[in-house]
């Protein structure tokens, strides 16, 4: 995944994007939901609470009531003596249960009980003959204060034993109460969806709302095995109420605002929500991340042709931004490219030229040579010294014309020039004079060879030919890291056009005058467009042409 | 790495924020407040027994109700938190662990009587086991099946008195009601005069409007006698030895005399003297030539 994403940039925005935009739409979905269901539900929670403080309160007033009409029934000197009289038919015993429980008559029945445990006297149905070694009378018997148990088929019933003076048992109270009384007891207390229950100190029902105890016995397991209280099928609310003094604890039940159904549904809404905006975000971002990233793409593609040797790539953009303006950088730089690329082809082929045209110019050297070298015997015995010397000049001018080296010192270069000067001087019979001023500091300077035998040759045939004291010379002087070889003659000087083609960087001349040109192109071929040729005349006041060559000397250090 | 480790540890945090925590251990009784009771019987035998001892102790019993056979399996597995085992014979315990059978202890017992449907049975009524096998009754004897409890100890028995047993299928007249309880039903009903049951279930439809009389038979009967045994290393042993002991009071053989008709266990019984196997097999080949 990693590889992936390093690998373009348009991967990167992809997932940046897809990011930007999914999380925060995914967290917002989720806790929009979670908010949503845990507010309701505290809500909820709250309203619950209230209402099982208030069915609490209810049934603590009863048995506060309960415990005080048991309390003066055990006390009430008519219920003692009539129960150590005995019989069931004290008219004064009724009159006096029956005004102590008027309050209570709705939601209980109340009943006395013989010390055999026979009962005696009833607010409703009475009762047959209970068990003094079993279940509440045993109980209540056990001490004087208000006993309660649960009834196996639900139902409370609470009873106080009566005693005598000296602690005997002479009866007991005993209070029944059905489902039902419970039902009008906690009427309006909670909700009608609502459901609760009565457990006692062991959490066996004494009242539950449903007919079905399945689910109270659920609960019972679930807090002994330390689990959440849930129920069965986990679609209520428990909330606990311990009621202080009886034992008991209420249990308040109430539906799940949010069911596990409707709970599924909304995750299944928010999953299906959430998958179309992931798929959504997807499309997006890899459109938009395509978009952004093309104009780099177009970029790197150009480059890679031009990697590739394609350098007439140009792109085409209207943006004004910095993709823009990159884009016309690399259209300039790639014609730049294009251009010093092509300039430098035409050099090397112009090298390549001038090279070639002056191995052209070398004739059969070895054939000269011996022919040269026959003509000078030929002098020597003929005793002509002039030939001799015209033959000697002319061979080390065609040996040095021959050799392999193409950079000669500026010394090696003023001998050649010395010895052409000899076999001028021959033929145009001392017509001039040449003067070679070069100062010493010059003389270990490179430059290519037989590039000034051609100023000296032109400065002879076209400046001093026609003169009769016709004066040459060559000098050099420095200019910063550069120097100048000039030869310069007393002759007419040339005309302005010439003079102006000369200075041109097209110094070709009609017909086939290639020297000053093959000199000028050498010199610019090897050392750059800032060498070459100067030329300076004026009409009657002679020529002087000059070689600007970076002084370097002969081994690559400087002059 | 440790920044997104922590960044995606609080997006999850967040996005679960909300879910919702069910509480109300707080009212859970104390560890040693506990007690686990296993019992093949049923609610209408060991509830009222239950909801008496939490009442006088104030101890949280959980009951786990299941035929014998599957609980004694679930107590050989580990952890099955069994403090007490109750309503077991002393028979289901043959192949058990020698420390469960020096454990077990009675607790009551269900003797079989004879019962009749006084409206069709006037005269000569039946005293004993020999009434099962007279000519009078042939066709009209509802006799549980062998293959229960019951059935078996009233069959061994009825050998052990002396009885043909093959005069006794010819009354059965090729029925078998299923148990004890459905003899009582039958009887009443009238489709069958007279029968063998156990007298707590017989007493227990008297209670219901029932027409029945009932009578031990004269020459001794046979009674189921289910017991109970704390389990050795259980995990309540000082709730479990005073459940064992409320088991064994009074009270709680008074209750279960007067409300569900089970006889205390005050002396040791006799063992039968016939091979029940033996007589299973006789009366099988029996049953198998009687039936059409």
């Amino acid at each position: 995944m990693r590889a992936w994403i390093r690998r373009s940039f348009s991967n990167r925005i992809f997932v940046s994007m897809l990011l930007v935009t999914l999380l925060p739409l995914l967290l917002c979905d989720v806790l929009m939901v979670q908010l949503l269901v845990v507010r309701h539900e505290h809500t909820v929670a709250d309203q619950a609470q209230a209402d099982l403080s208030r069915a609490g309160q209810q049934l603590q007033q009863l048995t506060d009531r309960l415990e005080a009409v048991t309390g003066d029934l055990a006390r009430s000197t008519v219920v003692h003596s009539a129960l150590r009289r005995g019989g069931s038919d004290s008219k004064i015993l009724y009159q006096v249960l029956f005004r102590s429980t008027r309050d209570l008559r709705d939601v209980a029945e109340f009943e006395i009980y013989d010390s055999r445990g026979t009962c005696c006297y009833s607010t409703g149905q009475p009762g047959g003959r209970l068990s003094l070694r079993w279940g509440i009378l045993r109980e209540a018997g056990q001490g004087t204060d208000l006993s309660y148990r649960s009834q196996p088929d639900q139902g409370l019933w609470a009873a106080r034993s009566v005693r005598s003076y000296d602690g005997g048992i002479l009866g007991y109270v005993l209070i029944r109460m059905e489902p039902g009384d419970f039902s009008r007891l906690l009427e309006g207390c909670y909700r009608s969806d609502c459901d609760a229950a009565l457990l006692d100190s062991t959490w066996r029902p004494a009242y539950y709302s449903r007919a079905d105890r399945q689910n109270l016995e659920a609960l019972r397991r679930q807090l002994l095995a330390g689990e959440p209280l849930t129920g069965l099928g986990a679609e209520c609310s428990y909330y606990a109420l311990p009621l202080a003094g009886s034992g008991f604890t209420l249990i308040l039940q109430q539906p799940k605002a949010f069911s596990a159904p409707v709970m599924r549904t909304i995750y299944f809404t928010g999953g299906v929500m959430g998958v179309l905006c992931l798929v959504l975000c997807l499309l997006v971002a890899w459109l938009l991340s395509r978009q952004l990233a093309r104009p780099i793409h177009q970029l790197d593609a150009a480059m890679s042709q031009i990697e590739g040797g394609n350098y007439r790539v140009e792109l085409e953009s209207d943006r004004c931004d910095e993709l823009g303006r990159l884009t016309v950088s690399f259209n300039r730089m790639a014609r730049e490219y294009r251009l010093n690329l092509q300039r430098s082809v035409q050099r090397q082929r112009e090298l390549n030229e001038a090279q070639m045209r002056l191995m052209q110019a070398q004739l059969n050297p070895h054939f000269l040579y011996n022919t040269l070298d026959s003509l000078k015997w030929l002098g020597v015995a003929h005793q002509v010294p002039q030939v001799a010397a015209l033959a000697t000049d002319l061979a080390a001018l065609l040996r040095a014309a021959i050799g392999r080296s193409e950079l000669v010192t500026v010394a090696q270069e003023l001998e050649l020039i010395e010895r052409y000067l000899n076999i001028q001087y021959i033929r145009f019979a001392d017509r001039f004079t040449c003067e070679i001023d070069v100062d010493e500091r010059f003389q270990r300077c490179i430059l290519p060879k037989l590039v000034l035998q051609p100023l000296v040759e032109n400065a002879i045939i076209h400046g001093v030919r026609d003169c009769e004291e016709g004066y040459i010379k060559v000098w050099a002087e420095q200019q910063g890291t550069d120097f100048l070889l000039w030869v310069s003659d007393n002759g007419g000087g040339m005309s302005p056009a010439l003079l102006e083609k000369l200075n041109s960087p097209d110094k070709r001349l009609d017909g086939n005058h290639l020297g000053l040109y093959n000199v000028d192109r050498i010199l610019r071929l090897h050392y750059g467009e800032g060498y070459g040729l100067d030329v300076r005349s004026q009409p009657g006041q002679g020529c002087r042409v000059g070689l600007r060559l970076p002084m370097i000397q002969e081994g690559g250090g400087k002059c | 790495m440790k920044c997104r480790a922590a960044a995606v540890l609080l997006l999850v945090c967040l996005m679960f924020s909300g879910c919702a925590w069910g509480g109300g251990t707080d009212l859970a009784p104390p560890p040693q407040a506990r007690l686990t009771v296993f019992t093949s019987h049923e609610p209408a035998v060991y509830e009222p027994i239950i909801r008496e001892f939490e009442a006088r102790t104030g101890l949280w019993v959980e009951v786990e109700q299941a035929e014998t056979a599957e609980l004694m399996q679930r107590l050989e597995t580990e952890k099955s938190g069994c403090d007490v085992l109750f309503g077991l014979c002393a028979e289901e315990l043959e192949d058990a662990d020698p420390a469960l059978q020096e454990a077990w202890f009675p607790v009551s017992s269900r003797p079989l009587v004879l019962i009749y449907n006084p409206k069709l049975v006037r005269q000569n009524l039946p005293q004993g086991w020999a009434a099962l096998t007279d000519d009078a009754w042939e066709g009209t004897v509802a006799f549980p099946d062998p293959a229960s409890r019951e059935g078996l100890l009233a069959l061994s028995m009825a050998a052990q008195s002396g009885a043909d047993l093959a005069l006794l299928s010819r009354n059965l007249s090729g029925s078998l009601p299923a148990d004890a309880a459905q003899v009582v039903d039958l009887v009443a009903e009238g489709r069958f005069y007279i029968g063998i049951a156990l007298e707590d279930t017989a007493l227990a439809a008297i209670d219901g409007g029932s027409d029945l009389s009932v009578t031990l038979p004269a020459e001794g009967t046979a009674a189921l006698i289910d017991g109970a045994l704390v389990v050795p290393g259980c995990p309540h042993p000082a709730n479990a030895a005073q459940f064992a002991a409320f088991l064994q009071s009074r009270d709680v053989r008074r209750m279960l005399k007067t409300q569900l008709h089970r006889r205390p266990v005050w002396e040791t019984f006799e063992a039968l003297t016939v091979d029940p196997a033996e007589v299973l097999a006789q009366w099988q080949a029996l049953w198998k030539e009687a039936s059409p």
